[in-house]
C-alpha cells in the first residue's frame, strides 16, 4: 500500500479550489492503484466545516496540526511539522497546489530529505510502479515528461485547474492530532500581512480571464474588460505593456515575467502575443483574442478570435452575455 | 556587505524550442541571457553595496561558455564572478555545488531570483538554505536593510507578507522589486579585466531512478477567426462557439 501525503490548504473556512483539485483527483485514480491518502490541515484553529469538506474530497486520513502560533505563515514552523509527519507516515507523494505556499514549502521539505521535487506539474499519471509528471518548461514553449519509480519519496507542486475534475467521494477518515513544538526565537518572522485589493485576487485560480493589451489605448478603458469579467464571474488580467504604462498593477501581468495561469476561457483583448506572453497562458483551456490586426500571433494560439475593434466588440459581448445569463 | 548573487544563463526568451532527440533539447544557435530575475537580483545586490559598501560576487552553474553571459552581470558592475562547471543541470546536484563553493567562499547575504525561465523549477534557493541552514524569504517585492535587520515585502498570492530576517540569509527576488539598469560603456570595458574564478565539478551520477524527455508543442488550437466587421454578429457566433464548446 502506497500513501499521498496532500497538504491542504484552506481559506475563509472552505477549501481553496486546488487542493479539491488534488483530492479529488486522487481520491478516484489513487485507491485502484493502492494508494491511500493522508491530508494535512494546518491553522490556529480549524473548523469542523473544512474537516468535512476534506473528508468529502476523499482523504482516507487527517492530520490536523492545530496551535495558536500557526495563525500567520511561517516556513520554519511548516516544515518542521511536515517533517515530523512526513518521517511517522512514509508517503511516496507528497502534494502541494503550486501556489505561494506550496511553491515556498516543497523545495525546503524536497531539501531537508534530499529528495527529488516536480515542480508545477499539469498532469500526474499514477501506476502501481511508476508515476508520471508532465510540466511546461521554457515558458510553456515545451513540456518535460519525467517518469519516476514510485518507491521514492517525491515532492509536488501541481498547477492549479489542471488536474481533471472529479466529483467528491466521501470518506470516513480517521482524524488525528499532530503536534509540533514552537520555537519562539526563530529567524524567520512575519510582522504584518496586507490584503490585495479585490480585484487583484486570485488570477491563477480563476476560471475565466479577460485579459487587456495596449491595444485597449488607455486605463479607463479597462473597465470595459471589469464589466465583461464581472458578467463572466472572473479576472481581469494584463500584458506587461499595459503594466509597464501603469494601467493596471503588475499583481496582475500575465505571462514569463508575470503569472501563469490556467483558466477555462482566456480572452486577450488588443494582445498582440508576444511569446513572453503567451508563455503565461498557453496552457488555458480555450483562448479567445480580440484584435484588430489579422496577422497578430495571438490568433495563431487562438481557438477563436474575432478580427475587430475592441472598443465596439467588447462592450457587445459583454450584453451578449448578460442576456444570456438573463434568460 | 558580501553579497553573493545566484546568476543562471538561460535562453534567451524568444528562442525557439527545437529537440534533437526526445531525450535532448536543441542548443544550437540558441543566445543566451541571465534568467531576467536573476537580473534583478544583481540590481538589488549593486544597490545595496552602493548604499553600504561591499562586494558583489556572481555565482554560477553552467557550461564553460556560460562565461559570456556571466560577464555582461560583471558590465552591470559585479565586481568578480565563480563559475562552477558542470553538466549538472538537476536542482539537488546545482544546489550542492553552490553550498560548497558558497560556503568557502563566505558572505552575508544571498540574493538569486525565485524561478528561472528555463526549467521552471524554482527549488536551487530553497534547497540552498537548507543547506546552508540559513533563513530564505522567498518571492520578494522590496528588500530594506538596516543595521542588524532586513524587511521583505514578499508577494504571496493574494496578499502581501512583511518578513523580518537577519543576517545571513538569502532573499528570492520576484519582477517589481526595482528596474535593472543597463550596463555603460565604462562598466563593459572594465567587465573584461574582472576576474571569473573557474571551478570544475564532475556530474555526479544520480542514485534516483528519473527518466526524463520532451515534447515541443504543436498547436492543437481551433484557430478559427470571425471577421468582426459586423460587431453584433462576431459576438454572436463567438458565444455560440463558447457554448458548444461546453466553457460557457
Ligand atoms: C525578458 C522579457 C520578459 C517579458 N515578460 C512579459 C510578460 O510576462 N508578459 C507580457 O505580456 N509581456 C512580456 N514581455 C513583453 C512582450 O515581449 C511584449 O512586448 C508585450 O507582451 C506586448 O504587449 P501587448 O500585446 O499588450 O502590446 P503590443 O505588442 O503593442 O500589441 C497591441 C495589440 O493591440 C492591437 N490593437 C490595437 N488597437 C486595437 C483595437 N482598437 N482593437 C483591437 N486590437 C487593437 C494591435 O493590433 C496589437 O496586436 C517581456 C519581454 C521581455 C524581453
Amino acid at each position: 500500500m502506497g500513501r499521498l501525503l496532500v497538504f491542504v490548504e484552506h481559506k475563509d473556512g472552505c477549501l481553496k479550489k486546488i487542493s479539491r483539485q488534488i483530492l479529488g483527483y486522487f481520491s478516484n485514480t489513487g485507491g485502484e492503484n493502492d494508494f491511500e491518502i493522508t491530508a494535512i490541515i494546518v491553522g490556529d484553529s480549524i473548523e469542523k466545516k473544512i474537516i468535512n469538506e476534506t473528508a468529502s474530497w476523499g482523504a482516507d486520513e487527517i492530520i490536523l496540526v492545530e496551535d495558536k502560533g500557526l495563525i500567520n505563515y511561517n516556513p520554519l514552523i511548516l516544515v518542521q511539522a511536515i517533517t515530523e509527519i512526513i518521517r511517522g507516515k512514509n508517503p511516496q507523494l507528497v502534494l502541494f497546489g503550486n501556489t505561494a505556499l506550496g511553491k515556498d514549502l516543497a523545495p525546503r521539505l524536497a531539501q531537508v530529505f534530499s529528495r527529488q521535487m516536480v515542480s508545477d506539474v499539469i498532469d500526474i499519471n499514477l501506476e502501481k510502479e511508476i508515476i508520471n509528471f508532465i510540466r511546461p518548461i521554457y515558458g510553456g514553449k515545451a513540456f518535460e515528461k519525467i517518469e519516476i519509480s514510485s518507491n521514492n519519496l517525491t515532492f509536488v507542486t501541481v498547477r492549479p485547474n489542471s488536474l481533471e475534475s472529479f466529483v467528491n467521494c466521501y470518506q470516513t477518515p480517521k482524524v488525528h492530532k499532530h503536534h509540533t513544538q514552537i520555537n519562539d526565537n526563530l529567524p524567520y518572522l512575519l510582522k504584518e500581512v496586507i490584503k490585495k485589493a479585490a480585484e487583484e485576487k486570485s488570477l491563477t485560480e480563476a476560471e475565466i480571464i479577460v485579459s487587456g493589451g495596449k491595444g485597449m489605448q488607455k486605463a479607463e478603458n479597462f473597465k470595459l474588460l471589469e464589466e465583461l469579467a464581472k458578467v463572466l464571474g472572473g479576472a481581469v488580467g494584463a500584458s506587461r505593456s499595459v503594466v509597464d504604462a501603469g494601467w493596471m498593477p503588475y499583481s496582475v501581468q500575465v505571462g514569463q515575467t508575470g503569472k501563469t495561469v490556467k483558466p477555462k476561457i482566456y480572452i486577450a483583448c488588443g494582445i498582440s502575443g508576444a511569446m513572453q506572453h503567451l508563455a503565461g497562458m498557453s496552457t488555458s483551456q480555450v483562448i479567445v483574442a480580440i484584435n484588430k490586426d489579422p496577422d497578430a500571433p495571438i490568433f495563431k494560439v487562438a481557438d477563436y478570435g474575432i478580427v475587430g475593434d475592441l472598443l465596439q466588440i467588447v462592450p457587445l459581448l459583454t450584453e451578449e452575455l448578460r442576456n444570456m445569463y438573463r434568460e | 556587505m558580501k553579497i553573493i548573487v545566484l546568476v543562471k544563463e538561460t535562453f534567451d526568451t524568444e528562442a525557439k524550442i527545437l529537440l534533437e532527440s526526445p531525450n535532448n533539447i536543441s542548443q544550437k544557435d540558441v543566445k543566451y541571457i541571465i534568467n531576467p530575475y536573476d537580473e534583478f537580483a544583481i540590481e538589488e545586490a549593486l544597490r545595496i553595496v552602493e548604499k553600504f559598501g561591499g562586494e558583489v560576487i556572481l555565482c554560477s552553474v553552467g557550461r564553460e561558455d556560460s562565461q559570456i553571459t556571466i560577464r555582461s552581470g560583471l558590465a552591470l558592475g559585479a565586481d568578480r564572478a565563480k563559475l562552477i562547471v558542470s553538466g549538472a543541470t538537476d536542482s539537488i546536484t546545482v544546489s550542492k555545488f553552490l553550498a560548497q563553493s558558497i560556503s568557502q567562499e563566505g558572505f552575508d547575504l544571498i540574493l538569486a531570483g525565485w524561478v528561472a525561465i528555463d526549467d521552471n523549477n524554482a527549488q536551487v534557493p530553497a534547497r540552498l538554505s537548507e543547506l546552508l541552514q540559513i533563513p530564505l524569504v522567498n518571492v520578494v517585492i522590496e528588500i530594506e536593510i538596516s543595521e542588524d535587520k532586513i524587511i521583505c515585502r514578499r508577494d504571496s498570492d493574494d496578499k502581501i507578507e512583511i518578513v523580518e530576517t537577519g543576517l545571513p540569509a538569502i532573499i528570492a527576488v520576484q519582477r517589481g522589486i526595482n528596474e535593472p539598469r543597463y550596463p555603460t560603456v565604462k562598466n563593459i570595458l572594465q567587465a573584461k579585466k574582472k576576474k571569473i574564478e573557474f571551478l570544475y565539478m564532475e556530474k555526479i551520477k544520480e542514485k534516483v531512478n528519473i527518466n526524463i524527455s520532451y515534447d515541443v508543442i504543436q498547436s492543437k488550437r481551433k484557430g478559427l477567426l470571425i471577421d468582426g466587421s459586423s460587431p453584433q454578429k462576431a459576438v454572436t457566433i463567438l458565444v455560440e462557439k463558447l457554448k458548444e464548446a461546453k466553457v460557457l
